[in-house]
């Protein structure tokens, strides 16, 4: 009863004044019971059906505004002010009268909202809401009116007061909000600070402390822009900037779901496609063209090297659904229009979407291309390979012993399978045709197995359809009725092998035959199995194909997977091993596809011509005929044209910079999606995207050169609590460096990282623990040939395996490489943590940095602190810090030497209980640490080394 | 508030913490490190920090309860309500027939339900293990969410919010309470290999402080080293850690001086708890710590792993625990694969029932087992031959045990059919608000203050359901 005591004293005042309420305004304290109590009972129980902006005003009614229920509906209005048993809504909440209950069938409202509403009432039914319910902020009432679908103008740049602080438009457009909700902007950040920020920012790793000095110490009046064309000219920066964009394709070097037994785990030539999205970035390839050949490079005219077909695994390197085509195909239609256009249309799958204008015909227009599209079985050859060089050769010999390896245990595998079951075979195939429990018996009465069974069972109705036609007679056979039976197998019989390509031994076997009852059909088929000639022991293997690979046992059958694992590895980590581009190509006989209902493949409705989405296809909306008609649609998306297109990708490139778009969900832009904070500069920033030729590095310059990037980080005084998000961009936010980032730079400190450009990927595993994994086929077990190279590279030419991600990029947030993914979610939890106290490769980079010559020759404690704070801060030591440092060494006690019971270095801080020496577990010992590499560790784990300000 | 409450929370915040060396004042005025450990009801024992934004410390969120813990059991991938807690044997009488305002035709459950316990429920054979329990349990039939779609769902049920990311249950829960071991995380995440769909946002903290989200851990490995990669320093002793530690915490005060900035502060915080992990973690994750008999309860299997850790992790003083237990997306031959979903779960939880009642702990731990929504009762023709079940948000069950909890009772109903809840429906809200209560928390009064504006778990809305409450 506090709620009711709580407005008790301004409720009698409002009971007086009930005649005339609807003439006062509403106090601020009416206001207030209106927000906190009524207008959640609406919004939740009664807008669904009483709300234009909801879709429905069902009896007229409208209870989403003032005017709404003062009209009423069909009966008369619903709510006399101040007087509540004369109002219908509180007639109908209190579902005293069965002819009038509302919210209807149950959902009836609590006791203590009907008594809220009830009071409202009383007190004159305060409402604030003078107009129907409009857009819920930002949001359109029409979904098609919604801001994104509308063209991009350029609108000029705002008048502001501080017209000084303008450098270019992008600052004019961020003060004009700033100075409108009146915040102040932040101070210019320092050049030690921007050259870390913008090296981090571009090319992922930090500047030399020669280069921070060249900097800082250049007097021109362009020395900051002639750092930004510097690193944006850095080849390194194509390994930053590109790494975004695999987070948005979904990059992954294996499959994901699949059929061990039917296809390997890895895409060898995944990494064919991260080389292409290297390159794209640091030529500055124009975006619109890297939409058309990530989509149709193969309909582009392209050079003999195929450069621009490797683009293609931007579709084809998503996960595999176990083979499921329908799931392959929703998965790049995901991706494209994510990726692209902001847009979430695979939930047009199974209706119509909820939010956005995309009806599901628009899906399976989408659908119609992608099914008109295969991937070759022979991939095309990206690049000049040396035929005739050393390593080709040794990989050609060594694909050949692995594939006659392969062929071998197969055949070994299979006749091993049908000797055992040769003497059975015509058990088997008879008891196909029975009953599950009769069968299970028939087959035990006569020496085999159930399991076996099984296996029988699928191969006799995979057989039964497939063109080997083995089955074919035994399929016409199995529900003819015994009186028909004889006549009917003579007719099968003879024409048996006329129509279909059949082995002789079948022929031979079973052409001219006439049993009487399917028992004597099985006996037929059990002698053609048991029949001893080598031609026919051969087909066996080559004819039932995978259907007879059921019969292995499943221990072999993973002796031949990792063959297999091996047998396309070898393409992945064979240093000879020519790169191939992950294809698609247009089908020759291209086909519109049905509607799904439901999304069903057993349901399929009315086709639908393949076209772009209706709703960005204003005026004329031609089906594309070209093919399977992806190029037709990459050049709609490529287009000034298209509303989205520009604005996606800008929206990336600002999250890119800053760490937070105009729009804080990336890969959606549709109604679902938050209103941006500057719609203005976004859409004066796509145009001008558009307007230099779709270049990115062109958009990068613009945004880095201006006063908004160039503000500090610190919040300016005067900013107080307001804009805690930092929306309206006062300061500068502080980013933490993601996992490649973070790495890079501490193997870079270290001296060790090994630069190099593209090419196959690498281990990244070591210094880390793969998860230990069960029954499948591991890397570490596949023998010798099949292992990544352990280079110190880049963590951008890191393996990235879908299906079991290295535990430490899922620790450090690293996207999900399942889904197009353009943001990370950060999260800070204990493990990072673990990984820069305890991990190896962390530790040893620490020594490394104080093994390095410049920081050996050096002899003063202050000038090596110095030092490490320049190469790892790319900053000097504040005093304090330093006196912190020589306070740390000075105290220092070597390692070997510690007794296990010495006092803590700074005695009362850590209250250590007996036996923590014990609680932590002895871990294997390493070399020991010197003074100065434990020092510098501690400086990696600070916060300076893992923050850009 | 009740006295001895206060006390007891504020019991768990140890004066001699290494954090920064600063005074209690100062160190509760570092929001991000002093809740981690208090819990909001711990803080509110005394002095009240001053902490810029902040929450509004309503001391009317809390009262007496016995519950202390949770574990969030979550059936990801829409489990089917009619082939598991929810019999209707109408659709056998309607089999392959239309029914009225729904596609396609009735599919009868293929599972046989059966009496259990003194409340004589019907659970289906699939859970036969589970059914001997069910006198513990209280089975919600009428749940009910808003968008029948996984990755939407999925973060709704963790976090109540479908457009923006907000603070997940766990964190709430932590937030509120507090943890009371200072050497674990008072909220873990356990997933048995991948990520489910919305990934780390279901255990995150959003705007609350960055502590209170969950420490995800990935136990398909079969080593403690693997599950807590980097647990153990080859280097150096854990003292020598230690002092290591506090030049770093020392020289991360000096750079981050006045400035709260909740990135920094979590992550000083994330090093004090990594630091102290090494000391008691991997003896909680240790299962061969445990009898075999224990472990022969609850099975070798993946699920059997674990909940076997949920349970050594809740009783070393873990806030909330969230099982991630998913494939329960049967959109084919639900014959076929259900009961191996449901079998995955059902000795595992069985066993962790009787672990805990065994163990006098179920009074106190609130277990919780559902998925994201339910399924239809028509056939998904994708399955042709075999066919499974679609999405359904308009109907689904969930099952609530231990502490607090009316056990061998059923809440709400389905309709004939099992398609829609129609009787004391229950949504998400209405299920965060009733968790909370269990906890001794009012949905309503628990809140954050964020961006001017008061935050809970429940947004506006969420009613207890009093029928489950013992």
């Amino acid at each position: 009863m506090r709620t009711l005591r709580t407005y008790v004293p301004w409720l009698s005042g409002a009971l007086l004044l009930s005649g005339v309420a609807r003439i006062v305004a509403a106090s601020a304290s009416d206001l207030e019971f209106f927000e906190k109590r009524i207008r959640p009972i609406f919004s939740h129980h009664c807008y669904s059906c009483h709300s234009e902006a909801e879709g429905k005003v069902k009896g007229g009614l409208q209870l989403d505004w003032k005017g709404g229920w003062e009209k009423g509906g069909a009966s008369g209005p619903a709510i006399v002010p101040g007087n509540p048993e004369g109002s219908l809504l509180i007639k109908a909440v209190r579902y005293g009268d069965p002819d009038l209950q509302m919210p209807p069938k149950g959902e009836r409202l609590s006791e203590e909202q009907v008594k809220a509403l009830t009071q409202w009432v009383a007190m004159g039914a305060p409402d604030p809401r003078s107009t129907p319910a409009g857009p819920v902020a930002g949001k359109a009432v029409n979904p098609k009116d919604h801001w994104a679908f509308k063209p991009i103008q350029q609108p000029p740049a705002p008048k502001v007061k501080d017209s000084a602080w303008v450098v270019n438009p992008i600052d004019a457009f961020v003060l004009a909000r700033l100075e409108e909700n009146g915040l102040p902007h932040a101070q210019k950040a320092d050049r030690q600070t921007l050259i870390r920020r913008v090296s981090f920012d571009l090319i992922g790793l930090p500047p030399t402390p020669e280069e921070v000095d060249a900097f800082v110490a250049d007097p021109s009046p362009n020395a900051y822009e002639k750092l930004v064309d510097r690193l944006l000219a850095n080849p390194h920066y194509g390994e930053r900037w590109g790494r975004y964009w695999l987070d948005v394709a979904r990059y992954s070097d294996t499959k994901g779901q699949i059929k061990r037994q039917r296809e390997s785990s890895v895409y060898p030539y995944a990494w064919t496609y991260r080389d292409y999205v290297l390159e794209a970035f640091n030529q500055d390839k124009p975006y619109d063209q890297f939409i058309r050949e990530q989509l149709a490079g193969d309909r582009l005219p392209h050079d003999k090297d195929n450069k621009s077909l490797a683009a293609l695994g931007f579709l084809t390197l998503g996960d595999h659904f176990n083979g499921n085509d329908n799931d392959i195909i929703n998965d790049r239609i995901d991706v494209v229009t994510k990726g692209f256009l902001g847009l979430t249309v695979t939930c047009a799958r199974c209706h119509d979407h909820r939010f956005d204008p995309i009806p599901q015909a628009d899906y399976y227009s989408l659908h119609g291309i992608f099914a008109s599209s295969y991937e070759p079985s022979a991939k095309p050859l990206v690049g000049m390979t040396d035929t005739a060089g050393a390593p080709y050769q040794a990989y050609l010999r060594d694909k050949a012993d692995l594939e006659a390896k392969m062929i071998e245990t197969k055949a070994a595998m299979i006749n091993t399978a049908f000797g055992d079951y040769k003497k059975l075979s015509g058990v088997y195939i008879f008891a196909t045709t029975l009953p599950e429990k009769e069968a299970e018996a028939y087959v035990t009465k006569n020496g085999g197995d159930p399991e076996t069974l099984k296996n029988w069972q699928r191969l006799v109705k995979f057989g039964a359809k497939r063109d080997s036609g083995i089955f074919r007679f035994w399929g016409a056979m199995q529900r003819v009725p015994a009186a028909r039976f004889a006549d009917q197998a003579r007719r099968v019989s003879a024409n048996l092998g006329s129509m279909q390509q059949l082995p002789q031994a079948v022929i031979e076997t079973l052409r001219g035959k006439s049993p009487r009852t399917l028992g004597e059909l099985a006996a037929l088929y059990g002698q053609l199995f048991s029949r001893p000639d080598a031609a026919w022991q051969s087909q066996v293997t080559t004819v039932l194909g995978d259907a007879a690979f059921n019969f292995v046992p499943n221990k072999q059958k993973m002796r031949f997977g990792i063959l297999r694992e091996q047998f396309d590895r070898l393409d992945l980590t064979h240093e000879g091993a020519p790169a191939h581009a992950m294809a698609l190509y247009d089908a020759a006989t291209p086909k519109d596809s049905p509607i799904l209902v439901r999304g069903e493949a057993a349901n399929p409705g009315d086709l639908v011509p393949r076209r772009f989405l209706e709703i960005l296809s204003p005026g004329t909306r031609p089906t594309f005929q070209q093919g399977s008609g992806r190029l037709q649609l990459a050049q709609a998306i490529a287009s000034p044209r298209c509303p989205l297109t520009a604005r996606v990708m800008v929206n990336r490139v600002w999250q890119g910079h800053f760490g937070e778009g105009f729009v804080p969900t990336p890969d959606d832009l549709g109604n679902q999606s938050l209103p941006p904070t500057h719609p203005e500069l976004l859409d004066w920033l796509s145009a001008q995207f558009m307007q230099d030729g779709w270049s990115i590095k062109k958009l990068h310059r613009l945004i880095l050169l201006s006063n908004t990037y160039g503000q500090s980080s610190e919040a300016p005084p005067g900013l107080g609590s307001k804009d805690p998000e930092n929306h309206w961009l006062s300061h500068f936010n502080i980013r933490r460096l993601e996992f490649e980032p973070l790495r890079d730079s501490i193997l870079f400190a270290g001296g060790k990282l090994d630069l190099t450009l593209g090419g196959k990927p690498v281990d990244l595993s070591e210094g880390t623990r793969r998860s230990d994994r069960k029954g499948l086929v591991k890397v570490e077990r596949m023998g010798g040939t099949a292992k990544l190279s352990t280079a110190e590279r880049r963590t951008f030419y890191g393996f990235v395996d879908r299906e079991d991600l290295l535990e430490v990029l899922n620790t450090f947030d690293f996207a999900n490489p399942s889904i197009c993914s353009g943001r990370r979610y950060e999260t800070t939890v204990p493990q990072q943590a673990l990984f820069l106290m305890n991990s190896p490769l962390v530790v040893e980079q620490a020594r490394n940095v104080t093994e390095r010559p410049e920081f050996t020759a050096l002899s003063g404690e202050e000038e090596r602190i110095r030092f490490l704070y320049r190469i790892l801060f790319q900053r000097s030591p504040t005093s304090e810090e330093t006196k912190a440092g020589r306070s740390f060494l000075a105290q220092w006690i070597p390692a070997s030497d510690t007794p296990v019971n010495a006092a803590p270095a700074v005695p009362g801080q850590f209250k250590r209980r007996p036996g923590n020496r014990q609680a932590l577990p002895a871990a294997p010992q390493a070399k020991p640490l010197p003074k100065w590499a434990e020092y510098t560790h501690a400086l990696m784990m600070t916060s300076d080394m893992a923050f850009a300000r | 508030m009740n006295a001895s409450k206060i006390r007891q929370l504020s019991s768990n915040f140890s004066p001699n913490d290494p954090l920064l060396c600063l005074n209690r004042r100062q160190f509760l005025s570092r929001s991000a490190m002093g809740f981690g450990m208090l819990g909001l009801a711990g803080l509110l024992s005394s002095e009240i920090p001053s902490l810029g934004e902040s929450p509004t410390p309503p001391a009317i969120a809390f009262f007496p309860s016995k519950v202390k813990r949770v574990i969030h059991i979550f059936a990801q991938g829409a489990p089917s309500q009619v082939d598991t807690w929810d019999p209707k044997p109408a659709l056998r009488q309607h089999a392959d027939q239309t029914l009225p305002g729904m596609n396609g035709v009735a599919m009868p459950s293929p599972f046989k339900f059966s009496k259990h316990g003194k409340s004589g429920i019907e659970v289906s054979e699939v859970f036969s293990r589970l059914a001997e329990h069910v006198d513990d349990m209280a089975i919600i039939r009428s749940m009910y969410t808003d968008i029948p779609a996984h990755d939407v769902a999925t973060m709704f049920m963790n976090t109540g919010s479908i457009r923006t990311t907000k603070p997940s249950m766990g964190a709430w829960v932590l937030y509120g309470l507090g943890s009371t071991n200072q050497n674990m995380p008072g909220y873990v995440s356990l997933r048995p290999g991948g990520m489910p769909p919305g990934g780390v946002q279901n255990w995150g903290s959003s705007f609350l402080p960055g502590n209170f989200q969950a420490t995800s851990v990935n136990t398909k490995a079969e080593s403690v080293e693997g599950m807590l990669q980097n647990i153990r320093n080859p280097y150096l002793t854990s003292p020598e850690q230690r002092r290591q530690l506090d030049l770093v915490q020392k020289l991360n005060a000096q750079q981050t001086g006045a400035a709260h900035d909740p990135q920094l502060e979590a992550r000083i915080g994330a090093f004090e708890m990594a630091y102290r992990m090494q000391m008691e973690a991997t003896d909680a994750f240790d299962l061969n710590k445990e009898s075999s008999a224990t472990r022969q309860l609850y099975g070798s299997s993946a699920q059997g792993k674990q909940l076997l850790l949920a349970r050594r992790l809740i009783e070393r003083g873990v806030r909330f625990v969230q099982v991630w237990a998913g494939g329960w997306d049967h959109h084919e031959d639900i014959e076929g694969r259900l009961p191996e979903s449901a079998r995955e779960i059902d000795q595992p939880a069985a066993a962790l029932l009787t672990d805990l009642a065994q163990r006098g702990l179920l009074e106190s731990t609130l277990v919780i087992w559902g998925g994201e929504f339910g399924r239809t009762v028509t056939k998904d023709r994708n399955g042709n031959d075999d066919p499974g079940r679609d999405h359904n948000n308009k109907g689904f069950s969930v099952w609530l045990a231990g502490g607090g909890v009316k056990g061998g009772t059923v809440y709400g109903a389905t309709d004939e059919f099992g398609a829609k809840a129609v009787q004391d429906k229950v949504h998400i809200h209405d299920l965060h608000a009733t968790i909370l209560h269990l906890l001794g928390i009012n949905h309503e009064k628990l809140t954050y203050r964020y961006n001017g504006r008061d935050f809970r778990l429940t947004d506006n809305f969420g009613h207890v359901v009093k029928g489950i409450l013992a």
